[in-house]
């Protein structure tokens, strides 16, 4: 990854956790690597150089993929939107670039259970 | 000490049984006696070997019964050893899209997570288990019909019908808002009815 | 932590058994607890030493966490996982057997290991018990899947990789020697 993506990843993991709704960020790409069920927390080793955000160069352009948990009382379908609309803000006006966003939801944190963290 | 001389059923060989062989005898009895064989229902020495064979019958059920008593019973350290050899990953399932207004993301959510939203329903309607979900149609098409199936275990002695309906609309509500699913129906099976579980002295 | 109130404890099941294939391992927790006595019971029945009746176990659960989605009835996981564990215990015992030719095995005739018995009273459960001990491996696997594990004589067949007549004949041979021996001691 070059520097300039790094910081692009940065800076969208950034602005997706500070979402309201979005109770944590997994590793994206793949979705065998990422489930949790209803009671068991997220194990992860944080590797600093391998961002969770995923970036990957396309034919037709980059793309971004991103996974998440939500809060179950904010909704899934409303915390995509708000997601959405904050990481074309990081995207577009802050790197001055283009990219299709690609988010997935993984995870819903039962209220009654701790959800898990990444 | 037996002699030869006087057949002896329970040494179960041809001689003592009139010609027949155990195994005949043993395919008799798990056939329940039928087609009725009169050489056998008429010989002694095969009706003595049916009782012992039927005696032995009515015993497995004991041993097995027996067996598992005398097995010691999980403990913590057992369960934790099991869990760390599972994988939990492929409970993932399918990527169910999110269909949001042009120009929106590609936006998803994973089967296992809708299934964790409609077991959460669970919560509002107290004492109901969820158990298995089931999605019938293609999810991952969107606008597709789509009918939730899903199985609950309900607490004894409350009336269902009320329990269930509550549910059903609860699940509705959280399909509204963490999926675009086109749900057409929710089906809901009673599967269990809990006796009220004893309490004891130790809290959680 | 009280296993006791927690009402996911007393589900049947297929309440139990349908969570666990959703990805839910405080319910597949519970269907460990619920069966890992009749399952270390069945595989000790099988496996000639119990050295290593906990890992079959444990295999067993294992294998079943990964192939419950694919199980079409839930209700049915108490046989489902018998038959899980018993193909678990064969697998051990046959690779750690070997070719033995099963029409050569003879039992020892009775009265030459009983006389020590005959003077104590065995009944029922405990005189079957000790009757199957004594079997050669080959007729006791055959009745434990026959008459525990619910097999019928071609799955028998199938799992221990012999002919169906061989079946037959083991089984034939395992009913008259466990009843000669229990007889014996009456």
């Amino acid at each position: 990854m070059t520097s300039q993506e790094s910081a692009l990843a940065a800076d969208i993991e950034i602005a997706t956790r500070a979402m309201p709704g979005v109770a944590a960020l997994f590793r994206a790409g793949s979705l065998a690597s990422n489930v949790l069920d209803a009671g068991a927390r997220a194990i992860g080793i944080r590797d600093d150089s391998d961002p969770l955000i995923r970036l990957e160069q396309t034919p037709e352009g980059l793309r971004v993929d991103i996974a998440i948990g939500v809060q179950d009382h904010a909704g899934a379908v409303e915390t995509i939107r708000r997601v959405q609309a904050a990481v074309r803000v990081v995207i577009e006006e802050q790197h001055g670039a283009r990219a299709e966003i690609r988010i997935t939801v993984v995870h819903i944190n039962d209220t009654t259970t701790q959800g898990g963290e990444a | 000490m037996n002699t030869h001389d006087t057949p002896d059923p329970l040494r179960m060989e041809p001689d003592d049984l009139d010609g027949h062989t155990i195994e005949e005898l043993s395919d008799y009895l798990d056939s329940g006696r039928s087609p009725a064989d009169p050489s056998i229902d008429e010989s002694a020495g095969c009706q003595i070997a049916l009782d012992a064979l039927e005696r032995l019958r009515v015993l497995t059920p004991e041993l097995i019964a027996a067996d598992t008593a005398a097995e010691s019973e999980a403990d913590e350290g057992w369960v934790q050893s099991i869990l760390a050899g599972i994988t939990l990953d492929a409970r993932a399932g399918r990527r169910i899209p999110i269909v949001i207004d042009p120009p929106g993301p590609d936006a998803g959510i994973t089967e296992g997570a809708v299934r964790e939203v409609i077991r959460a329903a669970e919560n509002t309607v107290s004492g109901v288990l969820i158990g298995r979900c089931r999605f019938d149609g293609d999810v991952t098409v969107p606008g597709e019909p789509v009918l939730i199936r899903v199985d609950v275990s309900v607490p004894y002695g409350q009336p269902i019908p009320g329990l269930v309906d509550r549910l059903r609309t609860e699940i509705n509500m959280r399909l509204s808002a963490h999926t675009t699913l086109n749900v057409t129906g929710i089906d809901i099976t009673v599967s269990d009815l809990r006796h009220p579980s004893s309490r004891t002295g130790e809290e959680r | 932590m009280s296993h006791d109130r927690d009402p996911l404890e007393s589900a049947d099941d297929t309440i139990i058994a349908g969570r666990a294939a959703d990805g839910d391992t405080a319910a597949f927790s519970v269907l460990v607890r619920r069966y890992t006595p009749m399952m270390r019971a069945y595989a000790r029945r099988i496996l000639s030493g119990s050295a290593e009746v906990d890992d079959v176990v444990q295999e067993a659960f294992i294998t079943a966490w990964g192939q419950l989605p694919k199980l079409d009835d839930p209700g049915r996981a108490k046989s489902w996982l018998m038959r899980i564990t018993s193909r678990k215990a064969i697998d051990r015992v046959r690779a750690t057997r070997p070719q033995v030719d099963l029409e050569e095995v003879v039992l020892p005739a009775p009265e030459l290991c009983a006389p020590a018995r005959q003077a104590e009273a065995r009944a029922g459960v405990a005189a079957l018990s000790d009757a199957l001990q004594e079997l050669p491996a080959p007729q006791r696997e055959c009745w434990v899947l026959r008459e525990i594990g619910g097999y019928t004589y071609e799955e028998i067949s199938d799992e221990l990789g012999i002919p169906l007549s061989t079946v037959r004949g083991l089984l034939a041979r395992a009913r008259k020697d466990i009843i000669v021996r229990m007889e014996q001691w009456r």
